[in-house]
C-alpha cells in the first residue's frame, strides 16, 4: 500500500502549534538562514529549479512567478508578499491544517518569499471562520517578531520584512487572487480586470506575489535540503507532495500528505477503502470548482497536468467520495447552489446564469423528462459564462458541469 | 509534572471541544511564554464587551484596508452580534470614507449582520459534504429545538441560526460552529447536548 510522505507535515502532532521553540527545535527556521545567506536571485533559481507549482489550485509555477514579481516596476517604492490564506473551496482544509498545527512552517515560507523578491511588507489574509488558524498565526507572528525571525534586520541579514493578518468575511470570491488584493484594501470583493496580474499591479498598486499556504510551505524544505532532493519526490513536471483532503464515503476521512502522482485508488485505500465497505460511485475532485470522475479514472496519477489531459482537474486536492446508492446531481445542485451565492453580481452573465443554473439542476434532480436536453442546455450556459465572465467563479461551473454529464448522463 | 497531568485530566474529561487545554498542558512543561516586547497585543477574533466602539476602532491605524478588520472587532463586541448604523458611521468618519462605501463593504460579506442576531450565532454548514452526510438532519434538529427558521432568532435573543459554506471540517462532517466554536460529527444527541450546555451557560 502506499504510504504517506511527511515533507510538510512531519511535525504535524508532534510539535505544540503555539510553542515557537518547540518549532524551531524540529528544524523550524532553518531553511530562513540558509535562504538569508543566499542572494534573493538564488533563492528565485533554486525554487525554479525545484518545479515547485502553487498549491492554491492553479498549478503555476512558482519560481517563474516570484521571478516576474522580482523584476517589474523596479522604480515601485514597495512590493509585497501575500499569503493567500482564505481557504474556501469545499472539501478543502489542507491549509487549515498547516496553520493550526504548525503555523511556523508557513510563515518561514512566508518570510523566504519576501527575501526573494526583497518585499518588506506581508499580508496573511486568513477567512473569518478559520478563528483557530487566526489565533495560532497571530501568536506565531509574535513570537517569530520576539525571536528576530521578523522586524528590522532580520537575524542580522541588514533585510527587514514584518506581515500583518488581513481577515476576510465570509466571501468564497475573495480566494481569487486580485479580488483578495480588492477585499485586502477594505473593498468590496470585486474582480479586477487582468492583466495587469498581481505581479506588475498588486496591493495598492505595487508588485504583489501572493502565495498560497501550502505552496509557501515548501519553500522551507526546498532552500534547506535543495532542489535536487526535492525533485526525487513526485513526478517530472509536477514535483513534491500534495495534501490531499478526502471527505464523503470513505472509512477514514482526513488529510493525507502523498507525493504527487498517486492515484485515486491509491488515496482511498490509505483512507481505510470505502465507508461500510460499499461500492465507488464518483468522486468531486477539486471542490465545486473542480470535476466528477467516475470508477474509470481510479487509476489515473493525479498530478496537474495528466488530470488536465484527461478533462479532470486536481485543484487543491480536494477529493469527495460518492458511494452507489448517492445521488450524484444532489451534489451538482449543492455546487451550483453555492456559486449563486457566492457570484458578487459584477457579470450579469454570472449573476443571471449562476441562479438559471441552480433553477434547472433543481429539475434535474427531481427527476423531470427531457433531462439530456435539459443538461446540454446547462452545459451550454455554463460555457457562455466561463466566456463572458471576468473572474475564475463565472469560468467554474462548467466543470463540474460537463464533467457531469460525461459520465453521468445515462443515470438521469 | 503534576501539574500537566491535571490539565490531561481535563482534557479526557471535557473531551474533544476543549483540545486547546492540551496544548496548555505541553506548554506547561517547556514553552516559555513571557510577556511580548511589542505593543501588538490585539487579538482579532476576541470579544472586545468591555470597550466602546470607539476604543475598538481607535486601535487601529486609520486607513481604508484595516475596514475589515475593525468591522469584525465591532461586531464581535456587540452582544447582539451586528454592526449598528452608529458604529458603521464612526467607522466611516475615523477612516475618512464615505458612509455608503462602508455599508456598501458591510452589506457585501455575508459574516456581517446589519440586524440584531442573537447572543449565540449558530453555522450549520451546507456544503455538499455535509449535506452528503445529512446535514440536512441536523437542520430539523436545530429547527425543532430552537423553533425558528433560518436567519431568525429565538424569542429569548439567545440563539440566530444561518447557512455556512464550506467550514472545512470534512473530515469529521456534519459541522457546525457556534460562535468561534466548531463542533464535528453531529448527530441528534450530540447537536441537542451543545445547546443545551450553551442554554445552561447563558
Amino acid at each position: 500500500m502506499m504510504e504517506e510522505k511527511k515533507i510538510l507535515l512531519k511535525n504535524v502532532g508532534v510539535i505544540d502549534p503555539g510553542c515557537i521553540d518547540d518549532a524551531i527545535r524540529a528544524g523550524g527556521y532553518e531553511g530562513l538562514k540558509k535562504a538569508l545567506k543566499m542572494a534573493p536571485a538564488q533563492v528565485i533559481d533554486e525554487l525554479e529549479r525545484s518545479g515547485l507549482r502553487g498549491r492554491g489550485g492553479a498549478g503555476f509555477p512558482t519560481g517563474m512567478k516570484q521571478k516576474f514579481t522580482s523584476d517589474s516596476c523596479l522604480k515601485c517604492p514597495q512590493r509585497y508578499v501575500v499569503v493567500n490564506a482564505d481557504e474556501g473551496e469545499p472539501g478543502t482544509f489542507k491549509d487549515r491544517v498547516i496553520m493550526e498545527k504548525d503555523p511556523h512552517l508557513y510563515l518561514e515560507g512566508t518570510i523566504i518569499a519576501a527575501f526573494a523578491i526583497q518585499a518588506t511588507k506581508g499580508y496573511i489574509y486568513i477567512r473569518g471562520e478559520y478563528h483557530e488558524s487566526i489565533r495560532k498565526t497571530e501568536q506565531a507572528i509574535r513570537d517569530a517578531r520576539n525571536k528576530g525571525f521578523l522586524g528590522k534586520n532580520i537575524l542580522g541579514s541588514g533585510f527587514d520584512f514584518d506581515v500583518e493578518i488581513k481577515l476576510g468575511a465570509g466571501s468564497y470570491l475573495c480566494g481569487e487572487e486580485l479580488t483578495m488584493l480588492e477585499s485586502l484594501e477594505g473593498k468590496r470583493g470585486h474582480p479586477r480586470i487582468k492583466p495587469p496580474f498581481p505581479a506588475e499591479k498588486g496591493a495598492f498598486g505595487m508588485p504583489t506575489l501572493v502565495n498560497n499556504v501550502e505552496t509557501l510551505a515548501n519553500l522551507p524544505r526546498i532552500i534547506e535540503h535543495g532542489s535536487e532532493w526535492y525533485r526525487t519526490i513526485g513526478t517530472e513536471r509536477s514535483p513534491g507532495t500534495k495534501i490531499f483532503t478526502i471527505s464523503g464515503q470513505v472509512a477514514k476521512p482526513g488529510y493525507y500528505e502523498l507525493p504527487m502522482g498517486v492515484t485515486l485508488q491509491e488515496l482511498i485505500d490509505l483512507a481505510g477503502g470505502m465507508r461500510n465497505g460499499r461500492a465507488f460511485k464518483a468522486a468531486l475532485l477539486g471542490g465545486a470548482a473542480g470535476t466528477f470522475v467516475d470508477a474509470s479514472m481510479l487509476n489515473e496519477r493525479m498530478t496537474y497536468d495528466n488530470l488536465r489531459e484527461k478533462g479532470a482537474t486536481l485543484g487543491s486536492g480536494a477529493v469527495i467520495v460518492l458511494a452507489e446508492g448517492d445521488n450524484v446531481s444532489d451534489i451538482l445542485y449543492n455546487c451550483l447552489r453555492f456559486f449563486k451565492h457566492e457570484s458578487c453580481g459584477k457579470c450579469v452573465p454570472c449573476r443571471v446564469g449562476t441562479a438559471q443554473l441552480v433553477n434547472k439542476a433543481g429539475q434535474l434532480r427531481n427527476g423531470h423528462s427531457g433531462n439530456t436536453t435539459l443538461l446540454q442546455q446547462m452545459v451550454r450556459e455554463a460555457e457562455i459564462m466561463a466566456g463572458t465572465s471576468l473572474c475564475p467563479l463565472g469560468q467554474s461551473p462548467i466543470l463540474p458541469l460537463e464533467s457531469f454529464s460525461r459520465y453521468f448522463k445515462e443515470l438521469q | 509534572m503534576l501539574e500537566s497531568g491535571y490539565f490531561l485530566n481535563i482534557y479526557l474529561y471535557f473531551g474533544r471541544h476543549f483540545s486547546g487545554l492540551l496544548d496548555m498542558a505541553g506548554a506547561q512543561q517547556h514553552c516559555l511564554r513571557g510577556a511580548s516586547k511589542h505593543q501588538d497585543q490585539k487579538v482579532l477574533t476576541d470579544k472586545h464587551i468591555h470597550m466602546s466602539t470607539e476604543e475598538i476602532i481607535k486601535q487601529f491605524e486609520p486607513a481604508q484596508h484595516n475596514l475589515l478588520n475593525i468591522l469584525h472587532a465591532v461586531q464581535n463586541s456587540h452582544p447582539q452580534n451586528y454592526l449598528t448604523e452608529q458604529a458603521l458611521e464612526e467607522t466611516a468618519r475615523y477612516l475618512k470614507l464615505t458612509k455608503s462605501s462602508v455599508y456598501g463593504v458591510a452589506r457585501y460579506y455575508t459574516m456581517f449582520s446589519l440586524k440584531p442576531r442573537g447572543r449565540h450565532l449558530i453555522r450549520l454548514c451546507v456544503s455538499p459534504v455535509c449535506e452528503l452526510l445529512k446535514a440536512n438532519d441536523i437542520l430539523a434538529i436545530l429547527q425543532k429545538h430552537l423553533g425558528i427558521g433560518v436567519g431568525e432568532t429565538t424569542s429569548d435573543g439567545l440563539f440566530t441560526l444561518e447557512f455556512s459554506e464550506c467550514l472545512g471540517q470534512c473530515q469529521e462532517a456534519p459541522s457546525m460552529m457556534i460562535n468561534d466554536q466548531v463542533y464535528n460529527g453531529l448527530d441528534e444527541e450530540e447537536t441537542g447536548r451543545v445547546l443545551e450546555e450553551i442554554r445552561k451557560k447563558k
